[in-house]
């Protein structure tokens, strides 16, 4: 109801990892956006921040504003570094074309969230898909919204809005798409079925999460990183996947 | 092509204001530091890669200019059109952003030409023509507005645009309220809180890059929202409960899918979003549980209040009006049966988190002081 | 043909306010003509503020506001007109603010009112430092209101004002959007066109400003102090008004030599002439053309309250954050005070005596004249407002009493045929290349120091680009969207104005607000206090005199 309610309940779970010393990972693009923008208005506020820890020590804890918030895109290709993860890699993922779906909160509103050095035009993703032999697919979709906050609103404007992401990224060729982010993970693959049949189009674009394409290439079996339990059948981009895998 | 001497237009004229206007009769005339600082840097070749409607047909098509630090697309689009290609078309006027006339999707993001200095965008971004490999040419690209149809090259047809303002009845109406005799009286925390909105220049930028525009035509579109915000604000304005109510529901407030793309475009810093989500806060506080939206928010809060943590089978449920919404629960059934038949369906026993009692103390707190005050916590944005 | 009772020209502030007096009324249809979308406008671009004496902040009365009005004139202004002007300000900022405009507010909750150049009392009404926007916004919001009986076309561009036996019966009017050429009959017309500063190379104006029955007092042209050097954009007077400095490289405050007891806040044509005197000697900043506006000893923060759009265009335009470092500022060609002449009511004249039947004009087209030989900060969205609004009372009335007279001679064939032919035909001169040429012969021929051999040599030089005109070329041969054309019927009226103001400042031999001549450096009462009617008949100009009107105020000497 209140925003700072939320702002307290979040300033909680950062206190928590401060506590533990550590940096918080998240894997959720709207998880890093809700974080990254509560420690914007805490850091830019001191009175703010002050007030917000006047609730939180009734509990036992006290939040300095300084626990850092990365989500795993960031810590790969800036904390773990590309080149480390090109070490490790067991499987190319040559002959394979990746569409890349940001989604909104990783990227914006840009002045909080600062990682891409141009957010209107992102590279980390394709870098990464370049570094495991993909080949990246430029599409316009890539940073738009995958309509999911107002899929209970209106869902034929959600449809719609995931619908022309999809049939872009296909339209120029794509195996598959990928996205940091759970929440366009579900309405891009969970819903993609009634996408279809409300667009009348035939789409079956495999979905997959970002830790799911750089498992695949370290070597992870693809039951184990559950890429059977998609909505949509992953085995056309799998296929593809093992075609091209050359051993490292 | 173009000696380092050609430098580009605005440059030209710059040295020229200098000879030409203040200082006709001054002699002995010296460079001044600023316009040194601007030229001392040599102007760049670029490739405008521009769309163009010839004859009825669309097609892209480059034209090369010298370009110096200073000049703005705007400058350039001018040097274009009176050097090159008098035909092309485009909306201009203030050259200041204030008057919103030459809004364009420049290097495939809404922005106003008067804005953006073109060798900034060179220098920053990393569209696709300039992250290829041995890219010989530096190029921008300018397209029209997106979600308006286009008229001719640059100029878009912005009938849809100001009809959604047109639907929000955007002046301000005192209703019966007495006319003081004098101004009615208004505090410097009320004007600044009107201000951010009321700066809207409605340029058209978030109604052309918003990605709820593009899925849904009637969603009435951040600047229109805006502008409502500012007059539901206002306390001149007698009609905020009418006006809350007419975007209270899926094509106003909750069309919206916080794309963020508004906010981010926006050339004078509305922040639309912002004012979107303060008149969704403002219609649940008013007692909006009816739509989709505002039964979602509440569902989430209850979740959270609950458990600690969001119960994910309980939100779709919640958010179509609980399960007695029969109409609503086909809606939701197919996604949730496939997902439980994928093995993906979150656990339904729902667990509550150690130490709710923490949460509920924190919901509780802002309860009590909500009752004391006016909330006046910033907005958030999700 | 259409036919609505009011047609305006010209979507600015007058036009709108106009627009709103017929609106109120019913039963009368109504038409706002203008070449870019109302909102467009540049009126939208004032920036520091509108005067109205309501003295929230100090004493004050229109009495002050009136001497102040016609003291920086340099009493060419005519005090009939000035007197209603001041009398009616504050009735109208009280409207504005109960239509919705956002105004600055005092501790109090009253409207704040902040310094101006020229005027001795705070009084200087403002939305920060976006005035004309805010007003602009709701007055174009609360047409709104009235749904379909109010007519807008924007986008359409007007090509010709018919008047015939003296009586104006419509306009001939040019889609931009798709050519269609269209005439519109009318009871009364309205011209609310603006200006014309796109007869100078450098120019706080915008695109859009260029204006044509005969013309008053058009030598004198505003130059404004503070344009943001080198663009030219404006830097708003409320810059000085909450403090600035303005300082040469010596940094002193040098209009302590020109204004002593003003200082920055002296009229316009004051500061402009200081700023140049102070560039010709050498102490431009590093000897070059500009000298610097100084805020950095104003409170950052109070900057960032009043002045905001100043502070974001220093930054955008220049990469200065202006509360830490000086902007570079020189002159930059703003207003002009001539114009269409019209009585108080709106009405415009035919000669020095008879008007035209249902023609009004009002803003900076039109010369009433409040604004004499040099017009003070804030008194032109004033002028807009105050004689819109009669204008648009006016015509309402007139729309009520008339019926639609008959055009004898429909001129829409012979324009469609002029402008096909125009299209059509293969020129040799470029429109941007003769515009520039004529923006660089006023800026060096009729600027802020005038003198008769470069006047002439002005004038030669502006012939041979009528000449060249007749060559143009077209390149746009299309009819959706061809600015090309619309700019080629703007160039036509530029060269026209432009004529107009050299002749005009040719034939006044004194010197007086804002029209300095080098050769005539004195202001001279005895041969030239009188207003000045210049006609174009046929390729003549002829001239023609107006009494100034003195209703409470001799002149004086001028000092500040």
């Amino acid at each position: 109801m209140q925003p700072k309610v939320g702002d307290a309940l979040n300033a909680r779970s950062l206190a928590m990892a401060s506590q533990l010393g550590l940096p918080l990972l998240t894997q959720c693009s709207t998880c890093q956006g809700v974080f990254s923008q509560v420690q914007h208005r805490l850091k830019s506020n001191p009175d703010y921040l002050k007030e917000i820890n006047n609730v939180l020590q009734h509990q036992g804890y006290s939040y300095n504003g300084k626990t850092d918030i990365k989500h795993l895109l960031w810590v790969l290709v800036n904390d773990y570094g590309l080149e480390n993860v090109q070490k490790k890699i067991k499987y190319s993922l040559k002959g394979t074309k990746l569409a890349a779906f940001y989604g909104c909160y990783l990227l914006r509103p840009s002045s909080v969230m600062q990682f891409e050095k141009d957010p209107v035009h992102p590279t980390s993703m394709e870098n990464i898909f370049t570094m495991l032999g993909a080949e990246p697919v430029m599409y316009d979709g890539r940073t738009k919204c995958c309509g999911f906050p107002i899929s209970m609103m209106d869902k034929e404007a959600s449809f719609r809005m995931a619908g022309a992401n999809l049939l872009e990224a296909k339209k120029l060729g794509a195996d598959a798409m990928v996205t940091p982010c759970p929440l366009c993970h579900l309405n891009l693959d969970a819903r993609q079925p009634e996408v279809a049949s409300f667009l009348k189009e035939k789409i079956d674009m495999p979905v997959l999460h970002l830790s799911q394409l750089v498992g695949l290439a370290l070597g992870v079996e693809p039951k184990k990183l559950k890429l059977d339990k998609h909505i949509v059948d992953t085995s056309s981009f799998l296929k593809k996947f093992e075609e091209g895998k050359i051993q490292k | 092509m173009v000696s380092m001497k050609k430098v580009s237009r605005s440059k030209k004229i710059d040295q020229k204001k200098g000879q030409k206007t203040t200082s006709k009769n001054i002699k002995g005339l010296q460079k001044s530091e600023v316009s040194e600082k601007n030229v001392k840097e040599p102007s760049q070749e670029i490739t405008f890669r521009i769309q163009r409607v010839i004859q009825g047909k669309t097609e892209m098509r480059d034209y090369k200019i010298e370009v110096g630090r200073g000049d703005t697309i705007l400058d350039c689009l001018d040097k274009i059109r009176d050097d090159l290609d008098p035909s092309l078309s485009f909306r201009r006027n203030c050259r200041n952003t204030i008057c919103g006339s030459c809004a364009m999707t420049i290097n495939g993001r809404a922005r106003l030409a008067c804005k953006e200095h073109a060798l900034n965008l060179i220098d920053k971004e990393t569209t696709k023509e300039n992250t290829k490999e041995n890219a010989k040419e530096k190029i921008i690209t300018i397209t029209p507005m997106r979600n308006m149809p286009v008229v001719k090259d640059l100029v878009n047809d912005m009938t849809s645009f100001w009809n959604q303002y047109k639907k929000i009845k955007p002046w301000v109406d005192t209703g019966d309220k007495p006319l003081p005799e004098k101004e009615f009286l208004m505090s410097i925390e009320q004007f600044q809180e009107l201000e951010q909105s009321a700066d809207c220049i409605m340029c058209g930028l978030c109604y052309a890059d918003s990605n709820g525009v593009e899925a849904e035509k009637e969603f009435l579109g951040p600047a229109a929202l805006a502008r409502a915000y500012r007059l539901i604000a206002d306390p001149r304005d007698a009609k905020q409960e009418e006006r809350i109510k007419a975007v209270d529901n899926k094509h106003g407030t909750w069309d919206c899918m916080h794309c963020f793309y508004c906010t981010e475009v926006c050339p004078v810093d509305v922040d639309p979003l912002a004012q979107i989500l303060k008149i969704r806060k403002m219609a649940v506080e008013k007692g909006s549980t009816k739509t989709r939206g505002a039964m979602h928010h509440l569902t989430f809060i209850k979740s959270v209040k609950d458990s600690g943590i969001l119960n994910e089978n309980k939100l779709p449920i919640g958010s179509i009006g609980g399960i007695f919404n029969i109409v609503g629960m086909f809606e939701i059934t197919p996604v949730g049966f496939r997902m439980l038949t994928h093995g993906k369906m979150p656990s339904l026993i729902h667990h509550k988190i150690p130490k709710i009692e923490d949460v509920r103390e924190i919901f509780n707190h802002f309860k009590k002081e909500s009752f004391k005050k006016k909330d006046d916590s910033p907005v958030n944005y999700q | 043909m259409k036919g609505y009772d009011v047609v305006i020209v010209g979507g600015g502030l007058a036009g709108l306010r106009a627009a709103l007096e017929v609106a109120k009324q019913t039963n009368i249809s109504l038409a706002i003509l203008s070449k870019v979308h109302p909102l467009r406008s540049h009126s939208v671009g004032a920036q520091g503020g509108i005067a109205a004496a309501l003295g929230n902040v100090a004493q004050d009365s229109w009495e002050d506001h009136m001497f102040d009005t016609v003291k920086g004139s340099d009493y060419l202004g005519d005090q009939d007109a000035i007197e209603v002007l001041c009398k009616e300000a504050p009735e109208c900022i009280i409207e504005l603010e109960h239509l919705g405009v956002l105004f600055s507010r005092t501790k109090e909750g009253k409207i704040f009112q902040r310094n101006f150049g020229g005027h001795r009392n705070p009084r200087a009404c403002y939305a920060a430092d976006k005035t004309g926007h805010a007003i602009m916004h709701e007055l174009y919001a609360q047409l709104m209101k009235y749904g379909d009986n109010v007519h807008f076309y924007d986008e359409w561009y007007v090509t010709d004002l018919i008047v015939e036996d003296n009586l104006v019966k419509g306009v001939v009017a040019c889609s931009i959007l798709d050519g269609t050429l269209e005439l519109f009959q009318a009871k009364a017309v309205m011209l609310a066109t603006g200006a014309y500063g796109k007869c100078y190379t450098v120019t706080s104006n915008d695109y859009s400003s260029t204006a044509c029955l005969p013309l008053e007092d058009m030598e004198f042209v505003q130059i404004h102090p503070t344009g943001i050097y080198p663009v030219g954009l404006l830097v708003s007077e409320a810059a000085r008004g909450e403090g600035g400095y303005l300082l040469n490289d010596k940094g002193e405050r040098f209009m302590k030599d020109y204004a002593p007891e003003m200082m920055e806040l002296a009229p316009r044509d004051i500061e402009t002439r200081a700023i140049f005197s102070e560039i010709k000697a050498g102490r431009g900043i590093k000897k070059g053309n500009y000298v610097n506006l100084d805020l950095t000893h104003i409170d950052a923060q109070r900057l960032k309250e009043r002045l905001p759009f100043i502070l974001e265009e220093s930054k955008r335009h220049l990469n200065i954050d202006a509360t830490k470092e000086p902007i570079p500022i020189a002159p930059t060609a703003h207003y002009c005070m001539g114009g269409i002449p019209t009585d108080v009511e709106g009405q415009v004249y035919a000669d020095t005596k008879n008007k035209v039947q249902g023609l009004y004009a009002a803003g900076e087209c039109a010369c009433v004249s409040v604004h004499g030989a040099n017009r003070l900060g804030c008194n032109s969205l004033l002028d807009c407002l105050v004689f819109g609004k009669k204008a648009g009372i006016a015509m309402a009335s007139i729309a009520k009493s008339i019926d639609f007279a008959s055009i004898k001679n429909n001129p829409l064939e012979q324009i469609k045929k002029s402008i096909e032919n125009m299209k059509m035909r293969q020129g040799t001169y470029g429109i941007a290349s003769l515009r520039k040429e004529l923006q660089e012969t006023m800026s060096e021929h009729c600027f802020i120091v005038r003198d008769k051999k470069g006047m002439l040599q002005g004038l030669k030089k502006i012939a041979e680009l009528k000449k060249k005109y007749d060559a143009i070329n077209i390149d746009d041969k299309g009819n959706v969207f061809n600015t090309n054309l619309i700019e080629a019927f703007e160039l036509k009226s530029l060269l026209t104005v432009s004529e107009c103001i050299v002749r005009s400042a040719l034939h006044r031999e004194e010197s007086r607000g804002a029209h300095y001549r080098s050769d005539f450096p004195k202001r001279d009462d005895q041969t030239w206090f009188k207003h000045t009617f210049i006609r174009k008949v046929h390729d003549e100009f002829t001239f023609d005199y107006k009494p100034v009107s003195i209703t409470r105020y001799q002149p004086e000497v001028r000092k500040y």
